[in-house]
């Protein structure tokens, strides 16, 4: 079983555990990660508070691009379901942004396919987010970090095709 | 020919639309239509740097594409900034 969801509305955490393993009854492992927004742009200047999230999407791009990510996932770390939940719209601090649920038939591949789904979405998904807040609004770009947690898979990242 | 233009997060800040209906001449590729776009809104030099972004990536009917792609009549061109997703 394979769900994309991308929606303003909040999600519950208990209720997606619940259809994943009932759709899954050959799978011995679930992991869930889930996202939330932060409220500071920096652990270490407590002052400065981020005081909403704006997320948006190419709606049908999008949910293509997080299929080609799930397949590829489930090509190199088997799978038995997924559900992955992607929240657009305004997101206030600790709100829910994001969930990833891989269960498989042992934990090893349920561990690195819900991180590679993750790492991807990322890099790769047409979604776009803006800080709203004491720094003023901002349009955030892809992160160092996040292009490095993708280079760990050795796959291309969302690219320009070559001529 | 008749295209359509969707722009994204800063992009669409920048254009001041989400979508924007264009008729071309020719048989444009999309470095055509980033020169006509640039020539177009030469009083919005914020709109033109960010076109010229290497950054930037464009799509054609929703599959990424590079500047060489040929448009057709009723494409749907996306601007696409870096992504932040997750």
């Amino acid at each position: 079983m394979k769900r994309i969801i991308v929606t303003p509305d909040n999600f519950d955490v208990s209720t997606e555990y619940q259809s994943l393993c009932e759709s899954s009854p050959e799978s011995g492992a679930v992991v869930f990660f889930v996202g939330l927004v932060r409220d500071l742009y920096d652990p270490q200047q407590r002052d400065e508070k981020i005081n909403y999230l704006e997320l948006e999407h190419y709606p049908g791009m999008t949910e293509r691009l997080c299929e080609d990510i799930i397949d590829e996932a489930n090509q190199d770390y088997p799978f038995d379901a997924v559900t992955l939940i992607h929240r657009v719209g305004k997101l206030y601090a600790s709100d829910q942004i994001v969930m990833v649920g891989v269960a498989s038939r042992h934990r090893e591949n349920a561990f690195q396919a819900a991180q590679f789904i993750m790492d991807y979405l990322k890099t790769r998904a047409t979604f776009w987010k803006k800080e709203v807040g004491q720094r003023g609004e901002h349009w955030l770009g892809l992160k160092d970090k996040d292009k490095q947690a993708t280079e760990r898979w050795a796959k291309p990242m969302l690219s320009i095709p070559k001529d | 020919m008749n295209i359509k233009l969707l722009f994204f997060a800063q992009l669409r800040d920048l254009a001041g639309s989400a979508v924007i209906l264009m008729d071309i001449e020719g048989a444009p590729d999309v470095s055509d239509l980033l020169v006509t776009l640039s020539l177009e809104h030469a009083s919005n030099p914020a709109f033109v740097a960010a076109l010229q972004d290497p950054s930037l990536m464009i799509s054609v009917n929703q599959q990424l594409v590079n500047k060489s792609r040929a448009l057709n009549e009723g494409d749907e061109i996306g601007f696409l900034p870096p992504v932040s997703g997750g």
